[in-house]
């Protein structure tokens, strides 16, 4: 039986309140103001419009049970933004679960508006055991600023909101081991109703964090680990992470062929006396992929490693000029795809425990249709409460 | 152009559950045929499109494409085929919906390394015969029915496919756009001189078409030109 969203969180709500825990109710807004060019290229256009998000967090907890839902309102305004065919883009965009996450879009003229159910899950955890049944985001790898490994919920480092992920519906089961690992094995179900399968191995070693991790779909096959460990005394934290995927892709004519690559990243953390943190990685992958091969694979498991170039590099610079003003700066080379590259500078304002806002810049260098996109630039502000 | 010698395919050889798809077909489709494989559900014809479009391999027999042995080829061979001498016209469309009209007409011919140049003029020419042209910058989710399966044909015709391969073009469309959608495909068969194939049971389709040839249980029954 299908249950649509909307009604899940309805159930949830419910059953909170008839329970004898406590309910925490919170909401957070986010509002981003962007101009820029079209991403498509086709699409010779400029744009300026406002992004505002009203999030809404209901969690609770009792002794071992807790549960928590996350619904959004999400307002486009600019008709030259949602007019656009990357808006047409954005509007296709879902999650890939058996249930609607969200509704469909309400053009009022002058923009649009949508509501969207960003997580609801329900879960046990004990010393030994932790269980987690709902929407929800499965995280795999410990790269900052590439997960390759994450077939279920990858980060888009290109995304205004990066950490804006779609959660998936699935059952998670984690089993602590012993004080320094455990075991995570993980069933979730898409769009199609077919199953898709993790199992993760994570323990501490003596010098490192480390991780084996398998996935297994009725497309996408996936071996891999992860690991994260300090270099001696040194104060740099490095970290990797690689799998070998075997998936298959569609061709132009919707025939199935098969492709197996290896793909993983290195990097390394650092945090300097004055303030400054630097994050380095660097992506490798053993196997390409064209624009078209992309763009006929929209809703295959691994979208997020079809990249354009066999090699990236990225950098992350970030500083606390005082309590209040942090300024950070992403970088990334991609060194196939004819050099291009990706800067996005950004500059936060902290006025309080509920208030920040941020002014950025998304900057692209190379040609026009290099994978990384057009330039933009963008203000936010976001208030919780 | 095309010819089939005893053509046989199964599905689930060896199984209890055992088809015998195609049954002896021996066959000849000229050039600049419109033609359409007709028969009730489960006859075959799709499956004789998709043999004849290498998107199908068959058990035993032979398939020529002008002169050429297409039935014995690789994977790889049959992918360059059908990418270079064929064109297809899915009931779905098949359309990219993040890929403009324009784009998704010239994607097939991108893909075979047409200049933009040449990109650019053969879409406007075949949008404008298939009267898209207008609709070149949308996306085909803001497009009705009959129009994004006229940009799936202007995409199939655009890169100049010996043959076009349609099967159940008119399945998704009311009566009306049907009609649209047939007369500018002859008026495509009749200026391009492009074969065209349909598998369909559309009596639309049956009516305009210029040859019949009917497939009861995997095999020809008839097969006559009106």
């Amino acid at each position: 039986m299908i249950i649509s969203s909307k009604k899940l969180f309805f159930l949830f709500l419910f059953f909170a309140e008839s329970l004898s825990g406590d309910v925490d109710y919170r909401v957070t807004n986010t509002n981003i103001t962007v101009t820029g060019d079209s991403s498509l290229q086709s699409e010779n256009k400029s744009y300026i419009y406002n992004y505002n998000r009203a999030r809404f967090y209901a969690d609770y907890e009792q002794e071992r049970y807790f549960g928590s839902v996350i619904g959004d309102i999400v307002n486009y305004y600019g008709d030259s933004y949602t007019s656009s065919n990357i808006f047409e883009y954005l509007k296709n965009s879902r999650s890939d679960t058996p249930f609607e996450t969200q509704t469909n879009f309400k053009d009022y003229g002058k923009g649009a508006v949508y509501a969207k159910l960003y997580r609801a899950y329900v879960g046990y955890e004990d010393a030994k055991n932790r269980v987690v049944a709902g929407l929800q985001n499965i995280s795999m790898g410990v790269g900052r600023i590439w997960t390759p490994t994450n077939i279920f919920n990858p980060r888009n480092s290109y995304a205004i909101e990066p950490d804006e992920i779609y959660g998936v519906s699935a059952l998670s089961y984690l089993r602590h081991l012993s004080d320094t690992s455990h075991i995570t094995i993980v069933a979730s179900q898409n769009k199609e109703k077919k199953f898709k399968y993790a199992g993760q191995y994570k323990g501490y070693l003596s010098f490192a964090d480390i991780g084996l991790n398998a996935v297994n779909s009725d497309k996408t096959k996936m071996i891999g680990y992860e690991i994260e460990g300090n270099l001696a005394e040194t104060g740099v934290e490095l970290r990797s992470e690689a799998g070998y995927i075997r998936s298959s892709l569609e061709d132009e004519f919707n025939q199935e062929y098969e492709v197996e690559f290896f793909q993983g990243i290195i990097g390394a953390e650092y945090g300097f006396k004055n303030g400054v943190t630097l994050v380095f990685e660097t992506l490798y992958s053993s196997k390409d992929f064209t624009y078209e091969e992309v763009v006929l694979n929209l809703r295959s498991d691994i979208l997020s490693n079809l990249v354009n170039s066999n090699f990236y590099s990225g950098v992350t610079l970030s500083y606390s000029l005082n309590l209040f003003l942090d300024a950070s700066l992403l970088y990334i080379e991609s060194f196939g795809d004819k050099n291009s590259r990706f800067i996005s500078p950004s500059l936060s304002y902290t006025l309080n425990d509920y208030n920040s806002f941020t002014l950025g810049a998304q900057i692209v260098g190379g040609k026009r249709e290099s994978e990384l996109g057009e330039n933009s630039y963008f203000f936010k502000w976001s208030l919780s409460f | 152009m095309i010819k089939l010698q005893g053509v046989n395919k199964y599905f689930f050889r060896g199984e209890p559950r055992e088809v015998h798809a195609l049954r002896d077909i021996i066959l000849t489709i000229e050039e600049g045929e419109f033609t359409l494989f007709s028969g009730a559900s489960g006859c075959g014809k799709t499956t004789l499109l998709n043999v004849i479009g290498a998107l199908d391999s068959c058990e035993s027999g032979k398939i020529y494409l002008d002169e050429k042995e297409i039935s014995s080829l690789d994977e790889d061979a049959r992918t360059t085929l059908r990418l270079n001498e064929l064109g297809f016209v899915f009931q779905a469309y098949n359309l990219i919906p993040v890929l403009s009209v324009e784009e998704n007409i010239g994607f097939i011919m991108r893909l075979r390394g047409f200049s933009d140049e040449e990109i650019r003029r053969r879409v406007l020419e075949v949008a404008t015969l298939l009267k898209i042209e207008d609709k070149l910058k949308s996306l085909p989710n803001t497009l009705s029915g009959g129009q994004q399966q006229r940009v799936a044909v202007a995409r199939a015709v655009a890169a100049k496919p010996k043959i076009i391969l349609a099967d159940e073009p008119t399945a998704n469309l009311d009566s009306n756009n049907s009609q649209i959608l047939m007369s500018m495909m002859r008026e495509l068969n009749e200026k391009e001189g492009v074969s065209i194939l349909f598998a369909s049971h559309d009596e639309l389709i049956l009516k305009s078409v210029r040859r019949v040839i009917t497939l009861n249980d995997g095999a020809i029954i008839d097969d006559y030109k009106q």
